[in-house]
């Protein structure tokens, strides 16, 4: 799909964005041209600032420049259930292009930095752009897509094999995205977070973390954890990427 | 605002310990032993659906300077029943 060389400065709030797009559908440069002229604001956020809460009505579209962020629910227990991870170059909140009330949280899970577009503004570029407006179709579809992984990983797959798999998945994301190999990453998750996404406990997820590093698959320091044996972690997780559709 | 404190949940099982780096952020100790259950119950629903349970297990609460602060047995987490 990389058909032209770009012409977007390294400094450019929507560069990740267009990377992204250019993964998901062969856009020109009009195409990019049209992205560059969106009006936009930089705004950033601190790890655990809501971006957008349920039941809001957004009026800004917001895509990651840098940083990580997860989109939740809560349970009338107050439990919260992470339902997705992102990162640099996610829009975040696309289904509100066409559904006016969040059905759900975003929340950043580090320090991050966002831009921001005005909803109407990128309504208008997916309706004028139809490239464009297929690279937001099929982001939703890989959206639903990843959806329905999370569904098999938490309802069918034990703790550790479900701990590993999600992070798999952000770890070939983030290889997409052209943020560092498996090797290479630092994974940004608390413990927490981790049994948020996997409907475990910190204490079952710190239980089956140490297993996994047992296994020589990561090493953890402090808060980080590091993949030392991608393949072997693949394995473990039974990680296979075709749901991700390679555009992700 | 309610004050937040960190708590540390340490799993001791069967001769190992599972030491907690992170802990959690709760506003009281009461709440970091409801954690501290909930936890417990958890880790024994993976190990019955592996098919075995050990109830000797516990989970130790500390501070930020390791200050034993409460101690939640497995066996005191669920309610047994039959022999």
């Amino acid at each position: 799909m990389d058909t032209h060389i770009s012409m977007i400065s390294d400094v450019s709030p929507f560069r990740q964005l267009v990377a992204k797009l250019r993964r998901l559908a062969p856009i020109d440069e009009a195409d990019e041209a049209a992205v560059l002229a969106l009006p936009h604001r930089v705004g950033r956020a601190r790890a655990r600032d809501y971006l957008i809460r349920e039941g809001s009505k957004p009026h800004e579209c917001c895509a990651l420049i840098d940083g990580y962020a997860a989109r939740s629910k809560l349970g009338v227990n107050g439990g919260r259930q992470i339902v997705s991870f992102h990162i640099p170059g996610d829009i975040l909140d696309i289904q509100h292009l066409f559904l006016e009330r969040a059905d759900h949280n975003v929340q950043v899970i580090s320090d991050a930095t966002l831009v921001w577009v005005p909803m109407a503004a990128m309504r208008a570029l997916a309706t004028q752009r139809p490239t464009i407006g297929t690279a937001f179709w099929r982001d939703a579809l890989i959206d639903a897509s990843i959806f329905r992984e999370w569904v098999l990983n938490v309802g069918r797959r034990d703790a550790k094999t479900r701990i590993a798999h999600m992070l798999c998945e952000f770890i070939v994301r983030r290889a997409a995205a052209g943020l560092g190999t498996a090797e290479q990453t630092q994974l940004p998750f608390s413990q927490e977070e981790i049994g948020d996404a996997t409907g475990l406990t910190s204490v079952h997820v710190n239980r089956m973390l140490r297993e996994l590093a047992e296994a020589g698959l990561i090493v953890r320091k402090g808060r980080s954890l590091e993949i030392v044996d991608w393949d072997g972690f693949r394995r473990a997780a039974g990680f296979d990427a075709a749901y991700l559709h390679l555009a992700a | 605002m309610t004050n937040m404190n960190r708590y540390f949940l340490h799993l001791h099982e069967c001769g190992t310990v599972v030491e907690d780096a992170e802990g959690l952020e709760c506003a009281s100790l009461a709440e970091a032993r409801q954690l501290a259950v909930a936890s417990a119950r958890d880790v024994m629903i993976g190990e019955l659906r592996e098919g075995r349970l050990c109830l000797d297990c516990h989970i130790v609460i500390t501070d930020g300077s390791a200050t034993e602060l409460a101690r939640v047995p497995f066996r005191d987490a669920v309610v047994v029943r039959g022999r």
